[in-house]
């Protein structure tokens, strides 16, 4: 595999569009920045105070998480015009340029959208002294996996539906579901085992819970670690085996 | 050197759209020439290595198509039908991305991109993104990919579908830049007759006649095809159409008659001639009568 190849494309296509545009940056961002805010306004509030001071912590840890898994889903709205729209992937697809490779560079294209999201976050935890130095360090690892793991899931669900249409109604509808119920803004602890476990078919799931140990909000769980990294191979290996690619 | 054996491929819905199509094609610009649905994409999908066959073989330069597709890629660039650059890239970047995923270091491509550009006179327009340019230039984006790559073996799909008249002829003068073997689909007549050495006629996934232009019209160059009657011994109906061949001296008396169309005969005739589909036969008794 090439990753010069992948990193040109994901720095051409992610760069030159986001200094030319920064709208999907701004959208990445809008949700996790909404929930900070309404914690925000009803933590002054009296009545609801003590409940919304103590999900402030878990908004902004969870920001970071939900800007990374947001952008990346994003891959699959991407890939999908690229294909259906510009024909761009069947001028890939007749290149030295493998389907990997192709995925990674979507990737990172994605993830140079998340980062101004990734910055305000970051200014934001510092006034929260939210990280130490090894956290911070751990936590971008995790960032990193958590982007290669969403990005291989949307990138097989974008080489499915032959529509744009369907695209745009399947992204909203994953966001919802990847970003939005699993335990991102709120502690993992208070959801019932099997619903925890049910929610771990999205990558959110392992790397918050992972997040939320690490930064001392919840109770710290390793496994979840391991649970993140297999989910980002056996993706992986599915969007390799099953995205459309040179078509049968 | 492109060949093709008895290619076929049927589609998962049973739309049968190659139907055991053999051709030959030597270096230098070949058209593809046939109707929307007559095969021409997915040929070139097959040959470009995007689609897989369901029977027959392939070959370019020897290389077979299917078995080893990876080094087919190294020789090939492949345009594909309605492919449009991205909106917020700029010509300059869409070649460096393009030229980075064959296998060519960012210095290098940037050079290359930069004499392309140069070569197809759009340098000036290198920076600019590529939703501000018209769409001639957009298509010569295109164009230039293929140029700057240097490939031995070039596949353009429809290159000009949607274009004004005048954008047609710059991207036409663009595409004569290109050297190689090239296979250009297309379903303007005069697009073949302006770009190609010699055509290959398709319909329904077969080949219906192939060769040089002037050798394919040359035994029926005594006919006109007069359309809004039926007449002499070779008639037609297209639709509503009727559609008659005759020779250009019993033409004459069907000059300036009302609802009556003449017109010399071309490649677009061929396909009528040869029973394309749409195509109704009422009487056709073979074309030797007019072979000179």
């Amino acid at each position: 595999m090439s990753i010069r190849s992948a990193l040109t494309f994901g720095f051409y296509y992610g760069w030159s569009s986001l200094r030319r545009g920064l709208v999907y940056s701004i959208l990445v961002m809008l949700m996790p920045l909404s929930f900070l805010f309404i914690f925000g306004i009803l933590s002054i509030s009296s009545a609801t105070s003590e409940f919304s001071s103590a999900l402030l912590p878990y908004a902004l840890v969870g920001g970071f998480i939900s800007i990374v898994a947001g952008s990346s889903l994003e891959t699959m709205s991407d890939g999908a015009f690229l294909r259906i729209e510009l024909k761009f992937q069947d001028l890939i697809i007749a290149t030295k340029m493998s389907m990997a490779e192709y995925m990674l560079g979507l990737g990172i294209s994605n993830a140079i959208f998340a980062m101004p999201g990734i910055v305000i976050y970051a200014i934001l935890a510092s006034f929260f002294n939210i990280f130490t130095p090894i956290t911070l360090l751990v936590t971008i690892l995790i960032l990193v996996v958590l982007t290669l793991c969403t990005t291989a899931m949307a990138f097989l669900l974008s080489t499915i539906p032959s529509h744009s249409r369907n695209v745009w109604g399947l992204t909203s509808i994953l966001s919802l579901a990847f970003t939005i119920i699993p335990p991102i803004f709120y502690p993992y602890t208070i959801l019932p085992k099997p619903v925890l476990y049910l929610l771990l078919i999205s990558p959110a799931t392992p790397a918050a819970v992972f997040m939320q140990g690490l930064t001392g909000l919840a109770p710290f769980d390793v496994n979840m670690l391991y649970v993140l990294l297999a989910e980002t191979v056996i993706y992986f290996l599915i969007a390799k085996r099953f995205a459309k690619w040179r078509q049968d | 050197m492109i060949v093709v054996e008895n290619l076929q491929k049927t589609y998962k819905d049973g739309t049968k759209a190659l139907n055991r199509i053999s051709f030959r094609v030597d270096k230098g610009i070949t058209a593809i020439l046939g109707r929307n649905g007559a095969g021409k994409t997915t040929l070139t999908r097959i040959l470009s290595t995007q689609l897989l066959p369901t029977s027959g073989k392939a070959y370019i330069n020897g290389i077979d198509v299917v078995k080893d597709a990876d080094r087919i890629r190294e020789s090939i660039v492949s345009i594909p039908q309605e492919g449009k650059p991205i909106g917020l890239l700029t010509p300059m970047e869409h070649i460096i991305v393009y030229l980075c995923a064959r296998g060519i270091r960012e210095g290098d491509a940037k050079r290359l991109a930069r004499k392309a550009l140069n070569d197809l006179d759009i340098i000036e327009e290198a920076d600019k993104v590529a939703d501000d340019l018209s769409g001639g230039t957009k298509r010569k984006i295109f164009v230039a990919m293929a140029l700057a790559a240097g490939a031995d073996t070039i596949f353009l799909d429809e290159p000009t579908t949607g274009l004004d008249p005048l954008s047609r002829i710059e991207v036409w003068h663009a595409i004569k830049k290109i050297k190689g073997t090239i296979l250009l689909t297309t379903h303007y007549v005069e697009e073949a007759k302006a770009l190609a050495d010699s055509v290959i006629l398709v319909d329904s996934g077969k080949v219906l006649a192939k060769g040089k232009i002037g050798n394919l019209i040359r035994p029926y160059s005594r006919l006109v095809r007069i359309e809004g009657i039926k007449t002499g011994k070779k008639t037609f109906k297209l639709g509503n159409l009727d559609i008659s061949y005759v020779s250009k001296k019993d033409a004459n008396k069907y000059i300036g008659k009302d609802g009556i169309v003449i017109r010399n005969f071309d490649l677009e005739d061929i396909f009528i001639m040869q029973g394309a589909e749409g195509v109704e036969k009422e009487r056709n008794d073979g074309r030797e009568d007019y072979v000179d």
